[in-house]
């Protein structure tokens, strides 16, 4: 595990020192879930953008379609100084249980509204992986390591852009309701037809179920 | 035992004991060897396929099944071994020999209860007979969704 850590700070150091176009900073979430009758779940996600004047909220109501498979649906609105965004949110997701890890497989698509700009509508896919620190599952007060791995397409009027996010997670189990984690959120976008864009930001979030 | 691959050691702790559990993969068979707090081996399992259980246990199994749930889906199937600690270890090492080793079988499977997906753990005695049945409390995927 160490070894993994170390090797992902050189990628990320290696980047940071050799592309010009970087912008880094804080990211801290909270993540509220509530579970609903009939396997209906309620979503809303708060995430900022430290130093950057932004803030995005997420309302998204999600339905169990088999004991792995969830399908969902959201609204996302980002304020920031002078400007306005409306998102919509369509996701489908796949989590399956491994002898001593996990993994969750979200495809989703989303649809940008800005006034003055094209619409953008993105096509994603992520893979998740979690792994226990202790033992087969994470219990209360054990640890975890969490990697995203996200590529999301990116179509604005005649643009087209890949973004690669790489997110390494430290994660706690604070109680059964409460998770947090801690990590790094890299994201590389704009390499296929312009000057490379790294965003580097260190990431913290809490996760609430009620 | 005759086990040469990693072996993982697991402690359960439950509402009413902890027990210790010890896996490992045997000509290709993954194996679950369970152990009571003071090191007593309870029972072994090994996961098996539909395939290798007898048509009438089949039956049988099929029949309390649809009739718990309508319809649901096979998760997992362990054969679970229980006796003596010489005779598991004997038939682990496939000596020859008369011994008393009780056969159930270990079912997980997932089904629509109520409106939401569960899943549930299920025990039926080699012939099929239903010997108990639980709830199994899925993890929360909250951070894997979002």
């Amino acid at each position: 595990m160490k070894q993994i850590i170390i090797i992902l700070l050189c990628f990320f150091a290696h980047h940071a020192i050799t592309q010009t176009a970087l912008q880094s900073g804080f990211l801290p979430s909270v993540n509220v879930n509530k579970k609903l009758k009939n396997d209906w779940k309620a979503n809303v996600k708060i995430e900022s953008r430290v130093g950057f004047n932004l803030t995005d909220m997420a309302f998204v109501v999600s339905k169990k379609v088999g004991v792995n498979q969830t399908l969902a649906g959201g609204y996302l609105i980002r304020a920031s100084a002078g400007e306005f965004i409306q998102r919509y949110i369509q996701q489908f997701v796949i989590t399956s249980k491994y002898l001593g890890f996990r993994l969750g497989h979200r495809i989703s698509a989303d649809q940008t509204f800005e006034e003055g700009e094209n619409p953008e509508y993105r096509f994603r896919y992520r893979l998740t992986y979690i792994l226990p620190l202790n033992g087969e599952s994470i219990d209360v007060g054990e640890s975890y390591f969490k990697m995203n791995n996200e590529y999301l397409n990116s179509f604005e009027g005649d643009e087209y852009d890949l973004e690669i996010r790489l997110v390494p997670l430290l994660g706690y189990k604070i109680n059964p309701k409460n998770k947090f984690e801690f990590g790094l959120d890299y994201r590389l976008s704009s390499f296929l037809n312009a000057q490379t864009d790294n965003r580097f930001w260190i990431t913290a979030q809490l996760y609430v179920s009620f | 035992l005759p086990f040469t691959a990693k072996l993982k050691w697991y402690m359960e702790i439950g509402l009413v004991d902890t027990t210790f559990e010890m896996k490992t993969k045997y000509k290709d068979v993954r194996y679950s060897i369970e152990f009571s707090k003071n090191g007593k081996l309870e029972d072994v399992e090994h996961i098996i396929t539909w395939d290798d259980i007898s048509r009438k246990s089949q039956d049988s199994i099929c029949e309390v099944l649809s009739r718990e749930h309508g319809k649901f889906w096979i998760e997992k199937i362990q054969l679970q071994q229980i006796g003596s600690n010489r005779d598991l270890i004997d038939e682990l090492n496939g000596r020859k020999g008369e011994r008393t080793i009780t056969i159930n079988y270990e079912i997980v499977l997932k089904a629509k209860i109520e409106g939401s997906f569960k899943k549930m753990e299920y025990l039926f005695t080699q012939d099929g007979r239903l010997v108990k049945k639980s709830m199994i409390v899925l993890e929360n995927t909250d951070n894997l969704e979002y």
